[in-house]
């Protein structure tokens, strides 16, 4: 069958087929015009009806309800007002690969291992509702004392937030409560990228927003390291698949860079670029300067 | 017990709104990302994986078919979005083995396999003929607005029954055959109901309770929106009436 596309919302699409049946269905890149196949229809979710149910599993029921009220009723009691609306997910890739879900207030929804040492890492850990800085420094004092993370060891920290906004944000707030573990392992690498869509168009993806390291005089040599595409992490999870310029504690956003911003990063792979370094003498240099100006029908058949 | 959480009253205005449900999607794009990348085990990509598409859709359709007595919203749409997720995998599985024309090219720098073919013989005379059936599509948008009545509504009253959607299709046939129907629907912008019902043997209460349809069907076939009605050439086949 045949569906000619009449609308589309960022959402869905609504199509036709050619018998006359309008539909809903999810909008997998299309135009007003186009023709299509196989799309996948909006299927309406059945009405639930109470009065369809037998009194002994309304009773059954009511039981279980009791039952769970009782346990999340404490949990409510102690856990109250917190959001479990998803703001941000992070990843964080050092050989174990972690996702860590946050809400609105950075605190953590669901911390979930996405490999086997991920898993491993995470166990016995209870991260719901710490904040997610103190979340990350646990997993790495962590990772070091399992033996996943080396001196010299990368930290690849990926944020998928909703915007370069809230990136930069975050960003900063990484890079400033990771500067001392920087300070006192100056052979780890640790990397904070944005992620984004690397199926864009090569221009917006070999441009990098940079914020510069906020090291100390021990970490002011800057280790540059060309990347291969797929040499960004070790976990399924993130990908970027155009080269990136590492450099230690370095925030790397592989979003397109307007004009205005302060892009320090090296826009080729293989230029290391001289980055302003603040030290610790250097007090007058704050993320300030860094501001980013940068997305059943109920039929009746009579 | 009047406490409301206010994403519940989010979600009632969003079922009646396909405005307010795309914005609330939006709004809510995070949490449809996270949901995706639990399934899929790494973020997903926009604009190229149909997943986020498919999560959408299961959140829009979770919207839809909210009630207050089934507890969490998102806990809710998490779970529908899982549900379609695994929906989609079991049906895509037939499809594996098929090379996809966006794999790469072997040692080749961000090439992928498309990008090797030749291109398509006659694309241009394709555009042209999207481009005009976009332009009848817009047309007949404005025309149904005059109406009330926009392509959403249409999907949301289409008939799903093989019987229902037969009896529009009667009805059609017949106001086409008595083409002053379509004449007086144009003018006075209210559907004929008694003369259609009398005519097409379809009860009264059908017609009415899918008036958006047929008025939106009796419009195609007023005038003009030729690529329209190409596209719809199994409708009146089936009317019963050629």
């Amino acid at each position: 069958m045949i569906y000619l596309v009449l609308e589309v919302y960022p959402s869905i699409a609504i199509i036709v087929d050619e018998e006359g049946r309008f539909f809903k269905a999810a909008n997998l890149g299309y135009e007003v015009g186009e023709k299509i196949v196989d799309p996948v229809i909006m299927r309406p979710v059945k009405k639930s009806n109470p009065l369809q149910l037998r009194k002994p599993v309304i009773g059954a029921l009511i039981g279980i309800a009791a039952a769970i009220l009782v346990f999340f009723g404490l949990r409510l009691f102690t856990q109250s007002g917190f959001d479990t609306v998803v703001h941000a997910t992070i990843y964080m890739t050092i050989n174990p690969a972690v996702r860590m879900d946050i809400n609105a207030e950075d605190q953590v929804i669901e911390l979930t291992g996405t490999n086997q040492d991920g898993r491993a890492l995470i166990r016995n850990y209870d991260a719901r509702r710490k904040d997610k800085l103190e979340v990350t420094e646990d997993l790495l004092n962590r990772a070091q004392s399992f033996g996943f993370l080396s001196e010299d060891g990368e930290v690849v920290i990926l944020l998928d937030t909703e915007d370069d906004e809230a990136f930069q944000k975050y960003g900063l707030e990484f890079r400033g409560a990771l500067n001392h573990y920087v300070v006192e392992h100056p052979d780890l690498s640790i990397r904070i990228e944005r992620w984004e869509d690397t199926a864009t168009d090569e221009s917006s993806t070999t441009e990098k927003q940079t914020i510069p390291p906020a090291e100390t005089t021990k970490t002011k040599e800057m280790t540059d390291v060309t990347r291969p595409t797929s040499s960004v992490a070790t976990s399924p999870a993130p990908v970027v698949t155009t080269p990136v310029v590492t450099t230690t504690a370095t925030i790397v956003s592989t979003t397109t860079a307007s004009p205005t911003t302060t892009t320090v990063a090296p826009t080729t792979s293989t230029t290391a670029v001289p980055v302003p370094v603040p030290t610790e003498d250097n007090d007058d240099w704050d993320d300030d300067d860094w501001d980013d100006d940068d997305d059943d029908d109920q039929e009746d058949d009579d | 017990m009047s406490n409301t959480h206010p994403i519940v009253h989010q979600v009632e205005v969003a079922q009646v709104d396909l405005a307010a449900a795309d914005d609330m999607i939006r709004e809510y794009m995070p949490f449809i990302r996270s949901e995706t990348a639990k399934f899929l085990n790494r973020p997903p990509v926009d604009s190229n994986d149909d997943e986020l598409s498919i999560a959408m859709i299961a959140f829009h359709e979770a919207i839809q078919g909210y009630e207050r007595q089934r507890g969490s919203f998102l806990a809710f749409a998490a779970q529908l979005i899982r549900n379609r997720l695994i929906d989609y995998y079991r049906k895509e599985k037939w499809h594996r083995g098929v090379l996809s024309l966006n794999e790469p090219v072997d040692g080749d720098d961000g090439y992928e396999i498309m990008d090797t073919l030749a291109e398509p013989a006659v694309p241009q005379q394709e555009l042209e003929t999207r481009q005009a059936t976009r332009a009848e599509i817009q047309e007949l948008s404005a025309q149904m607005a005059e109406f009330g009545v926009t392509f959403a509504d249409v999907a949301d009253n289409c008939p799903r029954q093989e019987r229902t959607l037969e009896a529009c299709r009667r009805v059609l046939a017949y106001a086409k055959e008595h083409g002053i129907l379509i004449k007086q629907l144009l003018h006075t912008k209210r559907l004929p109901v008694s003369e259609l019902a009398a005519g097409s043997g379809v009860a009264r209460k059908t017609i009415e309770r899918h008036r958006n349809y047929i008025v939106t069907l009796l419009l195609i076939w007023s005038n003009g929106y030729e690529l329209i009605r190409g596209h719809l050439v199994e409708v009146l086949r089936k009317g019963g009436r050629p």
